[in-house]
């Protein structure tokens, strides 16, 4: 069933573009920089990492996550996590999946795995393909981290993968707010729009300065805490705290999940 | 003979609308059951709550004697079911569709390809089987429905309007394999608003009309149930209809009356003794839209 469920999501055509389209970034952001910036951008605007791609190999990717974490993932997120209950009650196979021997429980977490991968699939396809971009367009040699220290360029590697998994795993909220809605319809665009616009209001939300308070509630509010990897030492204390904040919201939308796909009568 | 599925005063409501109200039948070990009324009679509302994916309000329903819904996935293995249509994903085979559902029941890999094969194979879709089912045609999709529910050997068939969107042989293709299935001693329980289809293979029935269950029964039995008619035809009319009576319709040559069987020997005699040359003298049996008809009544009043 699980296997299944992985099949369905990464058979499907459109989750494969959307993950071809996602490879294609790191790869235009870095031709870009070094082709058409003239020695790369200055003054440290733009996204984290920004200024420091031309560097090092390794900034490409971070760089590439970093731009592509505020919108884009959760929006690829959503789409698949949307699609994960309401695609299938739509297409009329969600009854025939549960007339079979399976249980309910055990379908929605097939579903949820998958979209979790598949959340982690899309991070981890950033970090790939930037990273052999990187390697080709830019210096690897030794990392110089964000504290000034200087470590080895497999060690960098095994950071900017570290960095993706963080960032495939802040955007889990996203995906499990998407399932969650997914349970409640026959519509995949309706739960993927819900999903997306938790999304974007809580980003929102997060950059206006009276609402400090609930800041750190936010699902969105420690989505940049992956680049205290490149700290040396590692600054792990964002980083847990951006994985607990993720934890709380999971749990939430996992047991309104669970409870109402449980529970409600299937009449797609 | 054990019944395999049981309803005991179903009821179900969505929103305000009542969908199904205090329904009640049994269908025996098999039979092939016939459960008719016309669109939006409760008619799928039923089976969905049979197979465990609606909730009833009140009342119960026992699916090979099992009645919690926590324990069907014992049962559910027994049972093939097409509910309301084809259900596929559609960027992926016939094949692959098939796989995702036998996977999702727990047969094993092995197992799988010849009972995919035999399914296809059923229903003629044997040569089409690597193509996303997104591009099939609409009877190649129903089928497909069919194959689906025909995947692996079960002791009860659920058809809720197998035959819609079929061309008639592909109509005739479907009762055959059913008759198929209820020469093995298969219980098959189809729904349908084709009343000429459901005669020519069920042996009971059951009517639905507003989410009511209005009669139900052995087919035979419901037949006896009405005063057979005789058709006569000879010569001279006249002389039939003064010794038949006032109540007889007469058609051309043809005369028709409401008659006890066992009256008929006596009325053939008299007939015979004025002289009347009788040519034809037959006992007609209601047809089941004629009974339907009588029972519910007439038009198909959709809420």
């Amino acid at each position: 069933m699980f296997v299944e469920e992985l099949k369905r999501v990464f058979r499907r055509p459109r989750n494969l573009i959307i993950l071809g389209l996602i490879a294609l970034v790191p790869i235009l952001l870095g031709l870009v920089v070094r082709f058409a910036s003239h020695g790369g951008p200055r003054g440290g605007g733009g996204p984290a990492f920004f200024a420091e791609i031309t560097q090092n190999a390794v900034f490409l990717p971070l760089a590439a996550l970093a731009s592509m974490e505020t919108l884009i993932l959760p929006l690829a997120a959503s789409i698949i996590a949307g699609d994960s209950v309401a695609g299938d009650a739509a297409n009329g196979s969600l009854r025939y999946l549960l007339v079979r021997r399976v249980s309910r429980a055990r379908t929605i977490h097939a579903k949820i795995v998958a979209a979790l991968v598949y959340t982690l699939a899309l991070s981890l396809m950033i970090a790939v393909v930037g990273l052999f971009a990187g390697s080709i367009l830019f210096p690897h040699h030794q990392v110089v981290t964000l504290s000034g220290v200087s470590i080895s360029f497999l060690h960098g590697v095994g950071e900017a993968l570290l960095a993706a998994l963080v960032v495939g795993a802040s955007i889990f909220s996203v995906t499990m707010v998407g399932i969650a809605v997914s349970t409640f319809t026959s519509s995949s665009l309706a739960a993927t729009s819900i999903a997306v616009t938790v999304a974007i209001a809580s980003e929102v939300l997060d950059a206006i300065p009276q609402l400090e308070r609930i800041r750190p509630i936010l699902l969105s509010n420690y989505w940049s805490a992956f680049i205290n990897i490149f700290r040396t030492p590692v600054l792990a204390g964002p980083i847990y705290k951006d994985l607990l904040e993720q934890l709380g919201w999971m749990a939430v939308f996992y047991l309104l999940a669970v409870f109402n796909f449980s529970q409600r009568d299937i009449t797609a | 003979m054990a019944a395999v599925l049981e309803a005991d005063g179903l009821t179900k409501r969505f929103g305000g609308q009542i969908a199904v109200d205090s329904v009640t039948f049994s269908v025996d070990e098999g039979s092939v059951f016939g459960f008719l009324g016309p669109n939006g009679a409760g008619k799928t509302t039923t089976i969905r709550i049979a197979l465990g994916l609606i909730f009833p309000d009140a009342g119960g329903f026992a699916l090979l004697g099992e009645r919690r819904h926590s324990r069907l996935h014992r049962v559910l293995p027994r049972v093939g079911s097409f509910i309301e249509g084809p259900g596929y994903v559609p960027y992926l085979s016939a094949r692959q569709n098939l796989d995702r559902f036998l996977a999702a029941e727990g047969v094993r890999r092995s197992g799988r390809p010849r009972l995919i094969a035999d399914a296809l194979e059923a229903v003629g879709l044997e040569m089409v089987v690597d193509k996303p089912v997104g591009r099939y045609s609409l009877g190649m999709r129903q089928r497909l429905g069919i194959a689906q529910a025909l995947l692996g050997e079960r002791d009860l068939y659920i058809l809720d309007e197998p035959t819609n969107g079929l061309d008639p042989s592909g109509m005739r293709e479907v009762r055959r394999l059913i008759g198929e299935l209820a020469v093995k001693g298969k219980t098959i329980f189809i729904s349908t608003h084709l009343l000429a289809e459901a005669e020519q293979i069920c042996s009971h029935v059951a009517f639905m009309s507003q989410g009511r269950l209005v009669k139900a029964g052995a087919l035979d039995q419901l037949r006896s149930d009405y005063s057979p008619q005789l058709k006569i035809v000879g010569t001279p009319v006249a002389s039939i209809r003064e010794l038949v009576g006032p109540t007889a319709r007469v058609d051309g040559p043809a005369v028709a009356v409401d008659l006890d069987m066992n009256d008929g020997p006596p009325l053939l005699r008299a007939l015979v003794a004025r002289g009347v040359e009788v040519t034809e003298f037959t006992w007609l049996t209601p047809s089941l839209e004629e009974i339907f008809i009588a029972e519910v009544g007439e038009g198909f009043d959709v809420r």
